[in-house]
């Protein structure tokens, strides 16, 4: 970084305010880099990040009753408690129903708890609450977006889950819960569903939807990328092709369904017209296994949700998508040999430039940052 | 699991009363927003589980923020152990540990604060306000907006720039030594005052 900043400056740079919410290690060594350079800097580092903590909490503060009755969905479906407003005329329910667990974990396991979820959706005891809320999605915003490099945890009035990977755009539907439980998808997501026969979940991608009835799931459809996917790690999904309703078909868990938008023009589909967007082109659809690099890892669909970056066998150029939403960086290729290496890697918390040093391991090529359009430059050696 | 309506009512009104100071203790201290989340949803979680009588505790919202801070030690220790390097501030968080008195001190302080944030930002002009407000609260990046308010990138900045610049003078010069040792406060006790703040100034 050339630059120095002002205090206020810093309060509204896209970068700083990532740094301030999501901690990752890259822009870590990046402020770092940046103190290193104008040690003097500190207070007002440090006053701004204050600012952008404090901007932030006030509007998670405006956001108390959503925070709220997302809480009260998870009590709920935990001990299947009946509303408390209904608790005279709700049937009681004997005995408890709870994750099975769930219970005896603390916090700090969350994550790992998740993980042993996805992986033995057989465990899980089935849980809902008795009387679902009357009005679910009333007081639940109905937009959720991610920049490129940052990521969000989202619970449903049904108390599903949904993370929400980089670059991505998660609407859900006015009358989300009352006969079905329906949401939109540009971008990337990992669902973990509550079971609800009686009201189907459905994820509508541009070209694509997906039929749920309880399960755990990841969908990539970026408006960018010609291919999307469908990938199924516990329980059922339908996968539906859009305007071909003879192509549908179910999968078994630890497969996906590739999605090849052949007609697919890059960068499409504006976020705000989520809805009206909708792919008209050629599709062609596969079932494929999910892709296991470790032997007794998750497989590397859901990488990302445990914070790794898989990358199984993929061209640079469609690493470089990766990396783009992953760092907030765009990468310009100037070779399109370059282009076309191929690669197989795990990373965890390494900055982009580790990244590309890595991989420079294996093919020879060279990189510069042109930071004034925070892009990287990569070309032949 | 069964909980009288009072219990929940407790409860719920508990966890209105801290998320969001929670949330902002959490961020001052390093952690990730998305893991925060995680850590208060289980907290209460595993208090509604223990049936705590509200009633026998002398201030609850310092009860949870303590319990709170310990969870994100624990974590902290944990992910440690496990090599996880993304973490490892779990130490300082227990160097500013807040008697009582203190808490009740900065309280006063971080109220008037409040008053004067909320007025600062009723007085920004709604150009201002609109952006602050989707950057902060929805969480767009600054292309993002341009993008969503169909304005060009450099006025959006422009807009930014000048509410935050406007935000910081008002707060500087009301007699507040500095901004961040009140903001500091306003992290750790953050009850009613926000409330108001927020109901009206969003």
């Amino acid at each position: 970084m050339e630059k120095r900043f002002s205090v206020e400056e810093l309060i509204i740079d896209d970068d700083f305010i990532r740094y301030c919410l999501l901690e990752m290690e890259a822009d870590k060594k990046n402020w770092n880099q940046y103190l290193l350079q104008y040690p003097d800097e500190k207070n007002n580092l440090e006053e701004a990040r204050r600012w952008v903590i404090d901007l932030t909490t006030l509007a998670d503060a405006e956001q108390q009753e959503v925070a709220l009755s997302q809480f009260k969905a998870i009590l709920q479906s935990k001990w299947s408690l009946p509303s408390p407003a209904k608790a005279e005329t709700a049937p009681r329910r004997s005995g408890i129903r709870r994750y099975a667990v769930a219970t005896s974990v603390a916090a700090g396991l969350l994550l790992a708890v998740g993980l042993l979820f996805f992986l033995q959706p057989g465990n899980r005891t089935p849980t809902r609450a008795i009387s679902p809320p009357s009005e679910p999605a009333a007081d639940l915003p109905v937009v959720f977006t991610t920049g490129y490099g940052q990521k969000k945890t989202i619970y449903l009035p049904d108390s599903s889950r949904v993370q929400l990977n980089a670059g991505s755009y998660l609407l859900i539907s006015d009358n989300f819960g009352a006969a079905d439980r329906q949401v939109y998808l540009r971008g990337e997501a990992f669902f973990d569903v509550n079971r609800d026969r009686s009201r189907p979940f459905i994820v509508h991608a541009d070209g694509f939807d997906v039929r749920v009835l309880g399960t755990v799931f990841n969908v990539k459809a970026y408006p960018s990328d010609r291919l999307s996917e469908a990938a199924l790690i516990g329980g059922k999904i339908e996968v539906l092709l859009k305007g071909n309703v003879a192509d549908s078909f179910a999968l078994h868990p630890n497969q996906k369904a590739v999605i090849d938008r052949i007609d697919a023009k890059h960068s499409i589909s504006a976020a705000t017209d989520i809805k009206k967007t909708a792919y008209a082109g050629r599709l062609e659809a596969s079932v494929k296994p999910l892709t296991i690099l470790t032997p007794g890892e998750p497989a590397a669909e859901m990488a990302w949700t445990l914070g790794r970056l898989e990358i199984p066998d993929l061209d640079f150029s469609e690493i470089a998508l990766l990396l783009e939403r992953r760092y907030n960086k765009r990468i310009v290729f100037a070779s399109q040999r370059v282009q076309r290496y191929r690669f197989t890697a795990t990373f965890e918390e390494e900055s982009l430039d580790e990244v590309l040093k890595a991989l420079q391991l294996s093919y020879p090529f060279a990189y510069t940052y042109a930071e004034k359009n925070n892009e990287v430059l990569i070309k032949d050696k | 699991m069964e909980f009288t309506e009072k219990e929940l009512k407790n409860l719920f009104q508990l966890y209105g009363d801290s998320h969001a100071q929670l949330v902002s203790i959490g961020l001052s201290l390093h952690w990730p927003r998305h893991e925060i989340l995680d850590v208060v949803n289980q907290l209460f979680l595993d208090l509604a589980e223990k049936k705590v009588d509200w009633s026998d505790v002398q201030e609850p919202r310092a009860y949870v923020v303590r319990a709170f801070r310990n969870r994100l030690t624990d974590l902290a220790r944990r992910k440690k152990r496990e090599h996880d390097h993304h973490h490892v501030l779990a130490d300082q968080a227990d160097q500013s540990e807040l008697s009582a008195e203190e808490i009740l001190l900065r309280r006063e302080d971080q109220e008037q604060l409040l008053k004067r944030m909320r007025q600062a930002y009723a007085d920004l002009p709604p150009r201002c306000r609109q952006v602050i407000r989707l950057k902060y609260y929805e969480g767009l990046t600054t292309a993002q907006i341009a993008d969503r308010l169909g304005l060009t990138e450099r006025s959006i900045y422009n807009n930014l720039f000048e509410g935050i610049r406007q935000l910081r003078t008002t707060l500087h010069t009301g007699g507040q030594p500095s901004v961040s040792s009140a903001l500091f406060a306003l992290m750790l006790f953050q009850g009613p005052a926000l409330k108001i703040l927020l109901s009206n100034s969003w």
